[in-house]
């Protein structure tokens, strides 16, 4: 796979824009290759490493014992990864190749060969990611507070409660306690 | 409570120089909020982000079918609507003052000038931002996993409930007599 600073520029629009700074970027990263039902992350990994999709498609999944969500598809010109990438930590979601994939991947090093070369870059990258974040943990919530309401009017029969449900107090709990430095 | 002073110890900043916390500073402007202003309202924009130099301030959620929850407190120190510096969305919760508050405030525009000019302060910030994005993520997909897991618990609760109860028509049928039988009433005769 010999892939162009020209070719990527106009399959991530969003992350470069500039031949220049794809050339860059490239260099920085290392390509990877799925067959169709590899697993390329799932729960209980821990993760640094950012995935871009070149050709082929990933399905991200939340899996729960007998439950599966589908969150949904990644295509060429999309990346997953960036939660581990931004804040090394452990997979929350699995993540399956769909068919014959083709990725490019930037880990640690890479970043840090690229915030070397040029911060703007990085700072891009950053800004596409926060973005893209941002629009994804506001679907995220409307689902959370969609399944909050629907289990408190369980709960209370249908009547109104003043009493927080056991989402709220478990995501409190959550908020409370994931940000160490809070009062 | 000082601000530069308060900047330097939010565990957010700590990457940031002397210089990018003293540029911050100065790019934020401090002052008092009454009891019960609200900061940020739910579904609609903010352009800004604050922090608490003193007070309190707590973050509610409206429920669909009326009354109102709780989903945290913020005190001295704390950060709110950093998101909305980059994201232009409407936001989830309304953010209210629970007494007087003295807060600083980030207006989008005085950080859109400052991560412009200053490529290491832009880096820095989109960073925080970014890692706040992916804590949160983290949270929300969690707490989906944890209500999955619950609702599972209560399908599978009803699930045993119903086939304890559950007789099937035929012992239901026996069940009915037996009742019968320790009622004393005895089945009826049909004399020709």
């Amino acid at each position: 796979m010999d892939i162009s600073p020209k070719d990527f520029c106009s399959k991530f629009a969003p992350i470069c824009q500039k031949e220049k700074e794809a050339d860059i970027l490239l260099n920085a990263m290392q390509q990877r290759n799925c067959s169709k039902g590899d697993i390329l992350l799932e729960p209980g990994q821990t993760n640094d490493t950012l995935y871009l999709v070149w050709s082929g498609s990933l399905t991200v999944s939340l899996h729960q014992e007998n439950v599966t969500i589908e969150l949904g598809s990644i295509l060429p010109g999309g990346w997953t990864g960036e939660l581990g990438f931004i804040e090394p930590g452990p997979v929350t979601a699995t993540v399956m190749a769909e068919e014959d994939t083709s990725l490019l991947c930037l880990d640690q090093d890479g970043l840090q060969e690229l915030l070397d070369k040029d911060p703007d870059i990085v700072i891009q990258l950053l800004h596409t990611f926060s973005l893209s974040l941002a629009e994804r943990l506001r679907a995220t919530k409307q689902h959370v507070f969609k399944q909050i309401a629907e289990d408190n009017f369980r709960l209370s029969k249908g009547a109104p409660s003043d009493k927080p449900g056991r989402w709220y107090k478990y995501l409190g709990r959550k908020l409370m306690g994931i940000s160490g430095e809070r009062s | 409570m000082n601000l530069t002073k308060c900047l330097n110890q939010i565990p957010a900043f700590s990457d940031f120089t002397a210089d990018e916390i003293d540029m911050l500073a100065q790019a934020m402007a401090t002052r008092e909020y009454p009891e019960g202003h609200v900061f940020i309202k739910e579904k609609k924009s903010c352009d800004g982000m604050y922090l608490i130099l003193e007070g309190e301030v707590v973050v509610t959620r409206e429920r669909e079918n009326g009354g109102v929850d709780i989903l945290d407190r913020l005190g001295n120190g704390e950060l709110f609507g950093l998101i909305s510096l980059i994201d232009h969305g409407v936001r989830s919760a309304t953010c209210t003052a629970t007494n007087q508050v003295t807060a600083a405030y980030l207006p989008r525009s005085a950080f859109q000038l400052l991560y412009q000019a200053h490529t290491h302060f832009g880096y820095h910030f989109q960073h925080m931002i970014a890692r706040q994005l992916a804590h949160d993520t983290m949270i929300y997909n969690d707490a989906l996993m944890h209500g999955i897991a619950n609702k599972n618990k209560y399908h599978a609760y009803h699930a045993i409930k119903f086939t304890r109860t559950y007789k099937g028509p035929e012992r239901r049928e026996i069940s009915r007599r037996d009742k019968d039988r320790r009622n004393n009433i005895s089945p009826k005769i049909v004399q020709d």
